[in-house]
């Protein structure tokens, strides 16, 4: 990136090495910069003050302008920056010559602070190669099923306990990134030219986990940092033809992603190799390390044209076409610990060769015949998904079997998800008197879909009716109606990605025999969807110097999509074939978002200004689902009265309404204190949020209607605790101008708290602490290690109250 | 991506630089001249005064705030119209001159952007006339003001360009004062990062799709995978709100109950606890099932590795 730089500085150089002397000194340099030194005081050290922000105990540019114009050759410098120095700092450079050409560089970074509390065992060894300096010695080598709360299971915990308070250090969980870009435009009278070249690079950790193989309750997860080291750049070239009337632009961009580190590995905690072996020897075979491969490089190329036309009536036609190219093709690592187990270890292929094809048109037309406007529109998006749709083993865990075998049934095809989409809309806008007007608009779009259970097309419609009663007074309502239909739903589409024989499908647990989800469940991005909005917004002027806007939104979407009951086995010969569901839709029932505001500008005088605003958003929303026991897919009645049931049962469902709040609001104002000589900026900004959901069925009582105890292992409350998370923040600026200089005095006062049972590890009934909130262990005290999370700390961006102070000066020149 | 694979591209913009460096200081004529009699009749036989000092007769002080402006400085040397400074944007004011009443205002926002765009109409405004923007009656002096530098560039009505969208969108401002929020209220980000509000796509995003729109700075998330996650390969907004969310990483719905909404395969997935520390906790079902946007793990079907 530092050549990047160096390049940069010197292309903004050369222009003045290349210019021939101007007549005359007509150059005119302003400019201002703005020094100070910062004090800040954050009671928790809590990363969530500085998420996006750097912000230190020193001296520091917080802004600073530099302009130069020569008036002579028309020719202007600019370079400005903000937080110079810091983690978050901006820089800005251009030099251009309006219509011929313009230079630019900036320079952007961003930090983005996870945690500064996060702790784990692990050394990063390499890059991506996380080992710890010692394991633990657990007794209780066992996946299998055994007994809840055995002495060796509790005694075990109490050993990671151990090992964690022995070898826990801070973990650094953040990722910074620094954003470059250098282009250069040149406009002829015939053709403007573009070239823009961004680089875009994080580098850091942000949380991840680890587990070794993918199987619960086998799985041996454990959280830890992933490392970043990403690295993006943009190439993009563009030439543009400008004639009377209409433009015609060609765009070529490449775009090329890569990963410093290709692959996590970490040593599983819970092993000691054997002699000679990678794995460690329990109940089964434990691979002793895992791997999983992290973000792939790839690359996307895209060609693009486009135009633009006025066409009579003050009309105007503009149109785009691209195509895109994205490819993939890592290097693929084996399908597990234990290749060597499997019927067929080898790959179908060594590297990913995914390869997907973009096609997109897009034109609009405008007109304006008298007091109409008219407005069409097309669109058109395909993706083609060309990456090869193998056949895998696939490889359920880093485990064996209790036979030293690997789970290999579970075969899979890569099948090949791809979409296209077909949308038109007309809007056609009347202009009524008094600089009102009606509009009303269709909309239909269509999406294909390969491999998903349902296309669907949607039909909107739109009213929209602007009012101007009175010069002060201005009104904006809008009613959209849109239905969207799924057409048949195709439950059975997942068939497509199992590759099972029928000599396989004997269990009852086969999805290529049976179903994947359950086939009540209907996925809310291709169900049907009924959508209900209104929109009303209120301006008010009723004098120069006050002005009051009001708005209140509502959107309601019903996924209802006329489920009944079904018989997913009727076409099998299993003896359960007239198995029948419940024909309850599963799945998100009700979406709905209900925002209303106000906002309130008054200005007294030049030297006054007050702003008011708040906001209410309520969103809502209703699930419900139906607990049933995967492996007895093709025989539900075998388990009928059992916790964990059959597919069929009713009482098996459950459901969760959320209501999830936020007010929000502010204060501002600009105030003159005394005229020309001291200016206060204050304002006070707060978001209090809450969400709290409503959980009902299976789960809060057994199928038959008996309530589980906190402490089993489907319970989950009635009523979860409620999520809140409340920001204040007050700012104060005063500014005092000496002359040229300011004397800035500035104070922040921001207090952050946050309750969210998800972050949380004490005080909850269904999970307990083992030692240190670094060992979270589900209070059904399973002997399986699938229910403990060896984690980086709970509430790891915890709430703060921090006080920030400046104090500078501002020199304009 | 070794950083030598660009130096023939640092090479060639040392060139282009140095090439336009010696361009001529004589700007373009605009490629759509404003037809001022059929955006207002009442310039029917105005003619052009060509004299800013006329102007600043009456309008010294907005003149004063004007000279601070990047047009001001383009049209030091002579207004690209042909015309000098005022008029190039205002018309003909001789009859203005004879009698300074409001009778040339343009008054509507097709009007109004009409004289913005003899000059701005390529590039990302190639498809502003036919956008929803200027349908919805948002010309260019919604969101600018010429006549004052308030902002630090492109002559903002704000002094920010989050402030400027502020101004319609208040709900924006709502969803970005969410725990979960892209960078914007930090000043890391801005509104154009995401949108061109010149244009006439979808949501007016920047991009061709909101996938496209996410990948410029997400594009470790671009793929393609050997395991696709559809719905994620479809919309990013299937599972994220971008303006903010009371969820972690803008998510729409507190997980696992996002997951459960399309899942319910049986045993452990579909439920939110299932003698599972890693579902309610944390990440919710990501704990496990973390390659949710794709894997690439020939074990990776079910997005676990």
């Amino acid at each position: 990136m530092k050549r990047i730089i160096a390049i940069a500085a010197a292309l903004l150089a050369a222009p003045a090495f290349a210019q021939t002397p101007p007549p005359a000194p007509t150059v005119r340099v302003t400019g201002s910069i703005t020094t100070g030194v910062e004090q800040v005081d954050n009671s928790s050290g809590s990363s969530k003050l500085t998420e996006y922000r750097d912000l230190r105990d020193e001296f520091f540019v917080p802004t600073f302008v530099f302009r130069a114009a020569d008036s002579g050759s028309r020719t202007y410098f600019d370079v400005s920056g903000s937080n110079v120095s810091r983690a978050d700092q901006s820089i800005a450079a251009e030099l251009s010559r309006p219509g011929a050409f313009s230079i630019q560089a900036l320079w952007n970074e961003t930090p983005h602070n996870y945690s500064f509390k996060a702790v784990s065992p692990y050394i990063e060894r390499a890059p991506g190669v996380f080992a710890v300096p010692a394991t633990v010695p657990i007794t209780f080598k066992r996946l299998a099923t055994g007994a809840a709360d055995a002495p060796g299971v509790v005694a075990s915990d109490q050993l990671v306990a151990d090992f964690q308070a022995a070898y826990l250090k801070p973990a650094p969980l953040g990722v910074d990134s620094r954003a470059g870009r250098f282009a250069v435009d040149w406009r002829g009278d015939a053709l403007a030219l573009a070239v823009a070249y961004d680089r875009l690079e994080k580098n850091g950790y942000k949380w991840g986990f680890g587990p070794i193989g993918d199987r619960p309750p086998r799985t041996l997860n454990i959280q830890l940092t992933e490392p970043v080291d990403y690295r993006t750049g943009n190439l993009t070239l563009a030439a543009e033809h400008q004639g009377r009337g209409f433009q015609l632009r060609g765009e070529y961009a490449f775009s090329d992603f890569a990963n410093g580190v290709d692959t996590l590995r970490w040593q599983n905690v819970y092993t000691t190799a054997a002699p000679g072996a990678d794995f460690d020897v329990w109940d089964r075979l434990v691979a002793t390390s895992g791997a999983r491969p992290l973000p792939p490089d790839n690359s996307a190329h895209t060609v693009t044209g486009s135009a633009g036309v006025d066409t009579p009536a003050d009309g105007r036609f503009s149109a785009m076409v691209s195509y895109g190219r994205l490819l993939q093709d890592a290097t693929l690592l084996p399908y597990s610990t234990f290749p060597g187990a499997l019927a067929v270890s080898a790959l179908p292929r060594a590297s990913a060769a995914a390869e997907m094809t973009t096609r997109h048109l897009s034109a609009d037309y405008v007109v304006n015949p008298g007091r109409l406007n008219l407005r069409a529109y097309y669109r058109w998006y395909d993706l083609d998904n060309d990456t090869p749709a193998d056949r895998w083993q696939y490889v359920t865990s880093d485990t064996s079997n209790l036979d030293g075998s690997v789970t290999f049934l579970n075969k899979r095809v890569s099948i090949g998800h791809a979409w296209d989409r077909n949308q038109a809309g007309l809007d056609a806008t009347v202009r009524l008197p008094r600089r009102s007007s009606l509009g009303l608009s269709y909309e239909r779009e269509a999406i294909g879909r390969a491999f998903r259970e349902a296309d669907t097309t949607e039909h909107v419609l739109r009213v929209t009716l602007r009012s101007r009663p009175a010069g002060w007074l201005s009104t904006r309502a809008r009613v959209v109606v849109g239905a969207r239909d799924g057409g048949e739903y195709n439950n059975e589409v997942t068939h497509a990605s199992y590759w099972y024989t029928q000599a396989e499908a004997t269990g009852f647990n086969n999805p290529a025999l049976t179903f994947d989800n359950h086939p009540d469940m209907r996925r809310y991005d291709v169900s049907d969807r009924a959508r209900r909005q209104v929109d009303f917004t209120v301006n008010l002027t009723p004098r120069d110097a006050v002005a009051l806007s009001a708005f209140v939104r509502y959107r309601k979407d019903d996924f209802d999509s006329d489920v009944g009951p079904s018989q997913p086995l009727a076409d099998t010969a299993l003896a359960e074939a007239a198995a029948t569901t419940p024909g309850d839709q599963l799945g998100r029932l009700e979406d709905s978002r209900l925002r209303y505001g106000l906002e309130l500008y008054v200005e007294p005088n030049p030297r006054a200004t007050f702003t008011v605003f708040v906001n209410y958003d309520l969103g809502a929303s209703f699930i419900r689902s139906l607990e049933f026991n995967e492996n007895n897919k093709a025989n539900p009645s075998t388990i009928a009265t059992a916790a964990l049931g059959p597919w069929t049962r009713r009482g098996s469902q459950w459901s969760a309404d959320t209501d999830d709040r936020t007010w929000s609001g502010g204060l501002g104002t600009t105030l003159q204190v005394v005229p020309d000589r001291a200016t206060l900026m204050a304002d006070y900004t707060m978001s209090l949020a809450a969400i709290d959901i409503l959980y009902a069925g299976f789960g809060v009582t057994n199928w038959d209607g008996t309530p589980f105890p906190p402490n089993h292992e489907f319970a989950f409350p009635s009523n979860p605790p409620d999520i809140a998370e409340d920001l204040h923040v007050v700012n104060l600026r005063l500014e005092v101008p000496v002359r040229q200089l300011a004397v800035i005095l500035g104070y922040t006062f921001e207090k952050y708290t946050l309750v969210d049972w998800q972050q949380q590890g004490t005080g909850l009934s269904w999970v307990e602490p083992v030692g240190a909130d670094t060992l979270l262990r589900d209070t059904s005290r399973s002997h399986q290690w699938g229910n403990r999370l060896f984690n980086l700390g709970t509430y790891l961006a915890p709430g703060y109250t921090a006080h920030i102070g400046f104090v500078g000066v501002r020199y304009r020149f | 991506m070794p950083g030598h694979r660009w130096t023939w591209l640092a090479g060639a913009l040392v060139g282009v630089a140095v090439a336009v460096s010696w361009t001529t200081a004589a700007p373009p004529e605009p490629k759509q001249p404003v037809d001022w009699v059929a955006l207002n009749p009442a310039f029917q036989g105005a003619t052009f005064v060509n004299d800013p000092s006329t102007c600043q007769t009456c309008h010294d002080d907005v003149m004063a705030r004007y000279e601070h402006t990047r047009h001001a400085k383009a049209y030091a040397a002579g207004g690209p119209t042909g015309a000098l400074a005022c008029e190039s944007c205002h018309g003909p004011r001789s009859a203005h001159v004879n009698e300074p009443t409001g009778a040339l205002a343009l008054t509507s926002a097709r009007a109004q952007s009409a004289v913005c765009l003899q000059c701005h109409q390529g590039g990302p405004r190639m498809g502003f006339k036919a956008g929803p923007h200027l349908a919805g009656d948002a010309s260019c002096t919604s969101c600018h003001v010429v006549m004052e530098a308030k902002s630090e560039r492109a002559l903002l009505a704000k002094a920010t360009e989050r402030d400027t969208c502020y101004s319609c969108h208040t709900e924006i401002r709502a969803e970005l004062g969410k725990m979960s929020h892209h960078p914007v209220r930090e000043g890391r980000m801005a509104c154009s990062s995401c949108h061109n509000t010149h244009g006439s796509t979808p949501a007016l995003l920047a991009k061709a799709t909101l996938n496209d729109t996410c990948f410029t700075c997400h594009a470790e998330k671009r793929g393609p995978f050997v395991w696709e996650h559809a719905p994620a390969r479809e919309s990013c907004a299937t599972c994220h709100v971008p303006h903010g969310s009371n969820q972690r990483t803008l998510l729409s719905a507190k997980d696992p109950f996002l997951c459960l909404s399309c899942h319910s395969y049986g045993g452990h997935i579909n439920l939110p606890r299932y003698n599972r520390t890693s579902n309610p906790y944390g990440n919710g079902c990501s704990n496990c099932h973390l390659s949710v946007h794709g894997s690439n793990h020939p074990s990776g079907a079910k997005l676990t590795r």
